[in-house]
Parts: structure tokens; C-alpha cells; sequence
């Protein structure tokens, strides 16, 4: 017996999905969700952003990590609510587990919330965890091709950060071959160069996200 | 490797799908696939071939019917292939494009008995 059933595969993960942009859009908080290759300067990026904003706004942080506590251990001494996912192995996170981890913080008295995805450009890329924006944190370090060998993340995300631009002047990165590629697959997006570790171009990251939330809480 | 997790999705929308259709061995699963998921079909279906022991799906084939991706411009509304992961609109050279095509994971019939 032959039986059609047209059904979304990801239906459950889609449900998932949306009862955390529900509770977000419930407590007018923004969710952003790093991704990047490990070593792109995700956990960097995040203390940069903590440091600056952290006088301004509340903030919380969601770690995904294969396994160990290191990056949480990076972000206590900025004295924000952090809430740690081991996956086990798992290359991505879901929204269910984003949902439970959103249980830990006072979303009343929350600004953004930041989700420090698995170190990946492929699987993180291909689940909806119910954010407002993916951010692409690449590095001059990894070679310019990342995007088009990357391109859902990059056709997908709301900003990319191209990190480690000090070092370009020792690489054969070509700036303008991985801007073209990032414009051929998502032509809105706007691509900031920084050094996170010579805190270079952060006044832009700073004003991109002061700028989203401002857009989310009147939305 | 995110196909084992499309994977125990898939399995869980067979097993239901099987259930309220009083189907207790499925034999075939027709599935629709757009190119831009990042689906390995080696990895889909060895992922497959792993999950399904001890299911409803335990003897049953998977094809896989993958989607070409397809886009929108929304500044002269021309609908166009997007080939080689240009999302650039070819009538106008626009960027502000929407994909309406290409991002399918959909089960699209089974068999069974």
C-alpha cells in the first residue's frame, strides 16, 4: 500500500523553534546566534561584546559546547548569567534544548541573549533555534573561501564578522574574492572587519547589535 | 553530520505516519530534498540504514528526490535557478532575492503493508 503524506521532516524542531521566538517576542529579548569554525574567535568576540555593553545592557550567554566547560569558564568573570550545553557529541544545537536553557535566565530583565553555537559551519547553519539573527564569525586565518564552501550559513545569516583582519598583512587571505563571495550569496549583508584581540572595528559590531535590538524591542 | 538528525526526525514523522495508517512494516520512503540543506546523500543514507533498526522502518528503502534551488527577486519579481550559489537576480542583477525553492526536507509518500 502506497500512502502520500506530504510532511516537513523537521516539523517537531520547527515547533521547537517557534515557541522560543514566541517566549523572545513574549520578553522582548534578542537572541543571536554565533556561528563559526572553531578558533574563529566566537568565545574572543564574546568577551569583547560583554565588556563593552555590559554597563548598558543585560546580557545572557547560551555555550554550546561538544564537551568541557572552558568557554563558560572564559565568560564568568564577566558576571553575567551563563548557561552551559554540553551536546556529546552532537555537532549543532536544537531548540529544544535552547528552550530549556532559556529557563535558566530572568528574561524579564534581559537584553540579548547570546548562543555561542558548536564550533561548525555546516550543521549549526541547518537548524532554526529560533533566533533573530544568525552571525557568520569567520577569520582571515581560515582562508578565503570559506563562504562559498560554506553557503547556507552565509546565504542565511544577518551579519558577517570577519575576524582577525590584523593579521591579514601574514596571509594570503583576498579580501575582496571572500567579500564578492559573501555578495553573490547574500547580497543585503553587511560584512564588518575586526580584530577582537587588538579591539579593532568593535565600535561597529557594537553599533550593529545596539541597532537589532532597538529594531526587536519596538517590533 | 546533522543527517542522523533529519534522520530520527524523519524516523519519528514515519512511525506516526505508519501508525495512524495501520501500516506495521514500511517498505519504501519517498523523500523531497532541496540542494541548499547541505544533505550528503552517503551520509543520509548510512544515517538511515542506523537509525531504523528496532523501527517501523527497519526494511525499508529511501530515495531521495533532491530540489534544485530557485529564487525570487523582489525588485522586478523574476524567478530564476540559482545556479552555483549565486543568489544575484538575472534579470536585474538585484540581491534582494527570496529562495522558494531548494530548502525542502519533506517526506513525500510511503509504502508499506
Amino acid at each position: 500500500m502506497e500512502i502520500k503524506i506530504v510532511k516537513n521532516i523537521m516539523e517537531a524542531v520547527e515547533g521547537e523553534a517557534q515557541l522560543v521566538r514566541d517566549l523572545l517576542k513574549e520578553k522582548r529579548v534578542m537572541m543571536v546566534n554565533l556561528i563559526g569554525s572553531p578558533g574563529s574567535g566566537k568565545t574572543t568576540l564574546l568577551e569583547k561584546t560583554l565588556s563593552l555593553l555590559k554597563d548598558r545592557l543585560s546580557m545572557g550567554v547560551i555555550e554550546g559546547d561538544v564537551a568541557t566547560d572552558k568557554d563558560a569558564i572564559r565568560l564568568q568573570k564577566y558576571d553575567i548569567p551563563i548557561a552551559l550545553i554540553n551536546t556529546d557529541g552532537a555537532c549543532h544545537l536544537e531548540p529544544v534544548t535552547i528552550r530549556k536553557a532559556l529557563g535558566e535566565f530572568d528574561l524579564d530583565k534581559t537584553d540579548i541573549i547570546f548562543v555561542e553555537n558548536v564550533g561548525n559551519l555546516v550543521c549549526p547553519a541547518e537548524f532554526d533555534i529560533g533566533e533573530h539573527f544568525k552571525i557568520a564569525i569567520s577569520s582571515v586565518t581560515e582562508g578565503h573561501d570559506k563562504p562559498e564552501k560554506y553557503p547556507l550559513l552565509f546565504n542565511e545569516c544577518g551579519l558577517v564578522v570577519l575576524n582577525k583582519i590584523d593579521l591579514i598583512q601574514y596571509t594570503d587571505f583576498d579580501k575582496e574574492y571572500y567579500i564578492s563571495s559573501v555578495r553573490k550569496l547574500n547580497g543585503k549583508v553587511g560584512v564588518l572587519e575586526v580584530s577582537c584581540r587588538m579591539d579593532q572595528g568593535l565600535e561597529g559590531w557594537v553599533d550593529w547589535l545596539t541597532g537589532a535590538l532597538s529594531k526587536v524591542k519596538n517590533s | 553530520m546533522h543527517e542522523l538528525s533529519i534522520v530520527e526526525n524523519l524516523l519519528k514523522v514515519i512511525e506516526s505516519a505508519a501508525a495512524e495508517n495501520g501500516i506495521s512494516r514500511v517498505t519504501m520512503v519517498n523523500l523531497k530534498i532541496g540542494k541548499l540543506r547541505q544533505v550528503v546523500p552517503e551520509m543520509f543514507q548510512f544515517a538511515f540504514d542506523t537509525a531504523k533498526i528496532g523501527t517501523v522502518a527497519e526494511s525499508a528503502e529511501v530515495k531521495i528526490n533532491f530540489v534544485p534551488a530557485k529564487a525570487v527577486c523582489r525588485d522586478c519579481g523574476r524567478e530564476f535557478a540559482v545556479e552555483d550559489n549565486f543568489f544575484v537576480c538575472e534579470g536585474c542583477n538585484g540581491v534582494d532575492v527570496d529562495v522558494i525553492e531548494g530548502k525542502e526536507l519533506q517526506i513525500e509518500s510511503m509504502e508499506g503493508e
